[in-house]
Order: structure tokens, then sequence, then C-alpha cells
């Protein structure tokens, strides 16, 4: 396995982990936001902390990733899966044999799913694009002056953290017909 | 560029507490499922008896059952007594809240006065129903529980030696 290799799959991993820790941080807000549990589950918060929590989340996923058309999938993603946790907590007696499922049940967790959602997704926008533009002394490389090695492997930068348009292309890409990106 | 390792942390540990809330959660929402579908409330055969040959009180005895891990509160009983599913009484004593352990139930007896002079005299004959609800609080469960409790008598007629 080459440096390029291992250090895009560091890279990659990080992210990884950081959008499944954010996720499932998001889920267990979307669990104790329901009116409908707030007196079997405690503590339950209401719908502000998952609002809140989503902006917190966007906006530190905008941190470490740069590109957009990266960064949006994901975040985007990531609202929808953490509504989800709807489902899991709902569907768990279901699971478990207690209650049947009925179509007022599934009606229930779409419509609940559908507004998490929403409201999740109203709140990362601003606070992504907040991230993402605050972001750049962190995805800086750890040392103020670049570090030789890192210039070494500038192309070899996985596509998805690099800066739209900070690429000026090389003569070889005008023969090509590349563009740079 | 690498991502800063120090906000790949603190997603990573907002995972951890998010993973706990959330199992936590399930768990939670889970007892409370078990513990409401492992109640029943269901006459005793053969308890009902009339107290006086004019129909006026009878009393009847209903077993409670707690199959849950939870210990459990009888908080509320509201029963009514019916012939041939008329309206004819209910129990209309002040209730006392009654503990129910957990996986374990209790018989309680229930008065029942006839309000409905008249049909009163029907009750020797009449086919007896009765029908109300039983409200549950459980220990580690913030929302309390309606029962339905309903169950068919059939003839009784008073007899003396129930009442010596």
């Amino acid at each position: 396995m080459t440096d390029r290799t291992k250090r895009v799959i560091i890279r990659a991993g990080a992210i990884g982990l950081q959008w499944i820790g954010l996720t499932i941080a998001l889920g267990a807000l979307v669990m104790r936001a329901d009116a409908s549990y707030s007196e079997l589950i405690t503590p339950s918060f209401g719908a502000a902390p998952v609002f809140f929590g989503a902006m917190i989340a966007g906006f530190l996923l905008g941190l470490t990733i740069e590109s957009p058309r990266f960064l949006a999938p994901l975040v985007i993603l990531m609202c929808m899966v953490a509504s989800g946790f709807v489902g899991i907590l709902t569907y768990a007696p279901v699971v478990d044999g207690i209650l049947i499922r009925t179509p007022a049940l599934d009606n229930y967790v779409s419509q609940r799913v559908i507004l998490m959602t929403l409201i999740m997704i109203m709140a990362v926008i601003p606070s992504t694009v907040a991230g993402t533009l605050l972001g750049g002394n962190l995805r800086v490389r750890q040392e103020i002056a670049p570090h030789p090695e890192d210039l070494a492997v500038d192309d070899e930068v996985p596509w998805w953290e690099q800066r739209y348009g900070s690429h000026s292309g090389t003569e070889s890409d005008a023969e090509t017909g590349r563009r740079p990106i | 560029m690498r991502p800063n390792r120090y906000i790949v942390l603190i997603s990573i540990l907002l995972g951890f507490a998010g993973a706990w809330l959330s199992a936590d959660a399930v768990g939670q929402y889970l007892n409370a499922a078990r513990s409401f579908a492992s109640v029943d409330a269901s006459y005793v055969e053969g308890s009902f008896a009339w107290k006086d040959p004019q129909y006026n009180e009878a009393t009847a005895e209903f077993e409670i059952t707690n199959d849950s891990d939870n210990d459990a509160r009888l908080a509320h009983f509201g029963i009514n007594l019916h012939f041939d599913g008329r309206f004819a009484g209910a129990r209309y004593d002040q209730w006392e809240a009654i503990d129910i352990p957990a996986e374990s139930s209790v018989i309680v007896e229930i008065p029942f006065l006839v309000s409905i002079s008249e049909i009163r005299s029907e009750g020797g004959d009449a086919e007896l129903s009765v029908s109300g609800q039983l409200r549950l609080e459980f220990e580690n469960v913030g929302r309390d529980m309606t029962v339905p409790a309903r169950g068919t008598i059939g003839h009784v007629p008073y007899q003396e030696s129930n009442n010596d």
C-alpha cells in the first residue's frame, strides 16, 4: 500500500467517523424530540435541540470538508438518516413482538421522518456554509508553513478535499482537455 | 489537507453520547410498552353476589394481573353494572389506590349500587354484565395506562346464604 493510499484511507476514515458520530448524536436528539414519547422517555428535549443540534453538526462537517460536491450530499444524508431514528424507536416494540405494525403506525413514522428531515435541513444549510467558509484555517496542514512533503503530494489530494477552482491546471491537462478542478 | 483531529474527536465523542442516549431511549420505551402489554383485568367467575333481596347492592371480584417487571399501582377502577345490556348501576365508593407488585396479581372486591330504580327488580332475572376501565400507574413509567375491563356475569338470583 502506497503512502498516498494510506493517507486517503485515513482521511476518508476520519470523515466517515465524524459523519457517523454526528449522525448518531442527531438521531438521539430526534428520538427524544417527540412529544408523543415525552412521558415515556425521560429526559425529553422537544424539537428545538434538534434544530440547534443540526446546526452544530452541519457546522462541524463544514469545518472538515471543503468540497461542496461532497459536503452537500453528506449533510443531507446525515439529516435523513438521523430522522430515521424515529423509526428505530417506534418499531422497536414491533420487532420485540409487543405491538403490531399498522398503517397508522407507518404513517406516523413517515410523517415524523419528513418533518424532522425538513427541520434539520433548514438548520444545516446556513451552518454548513458558515462552517465550510470559516474552516479554512482548520483544514490547513498542522503547521503554518506548508511541509515540503505535503507540497509534494498536493496533486494527490482526494477530490473531495480540493477547493473548487483551486487547481490551475497543467500543460498536460491542457493537452488532454482536462478541466482544472 | 487532513481533517482537523480535534473536530473529528469531538464528533466521535458526540456520537458515543448519542449512542448511549439512543439505547437508553429505546430501552425506556420498550420497558413502558412491555408494562402496558402485561396487565389484565378480569372478572372472577362466580364471585358476583347480591347483598339484599331488593337488588340494591351487590359485590363482585376482579383479578388484576401485573406480569410486567415494574411495580404498578391501581389508581382508579371505574366499573358499571348492566342488566341485559342496560346501565343499572356502578361502583360509587371512593377508590383507594392498591399497589400491585411486579409479576403478581391481586383480587379486588368491588361493591355495586343499583342506581336505576325502574329496573332494579329485574336484578335476579336479567343477564348481568360489567364494563369499565381501570387506571394503572407504573414505576419507572411516566404515563398512566387505562385498561378496559369487561365481563359477562350471567343470571345471578339472590341467595341468602351469600350474606350469612
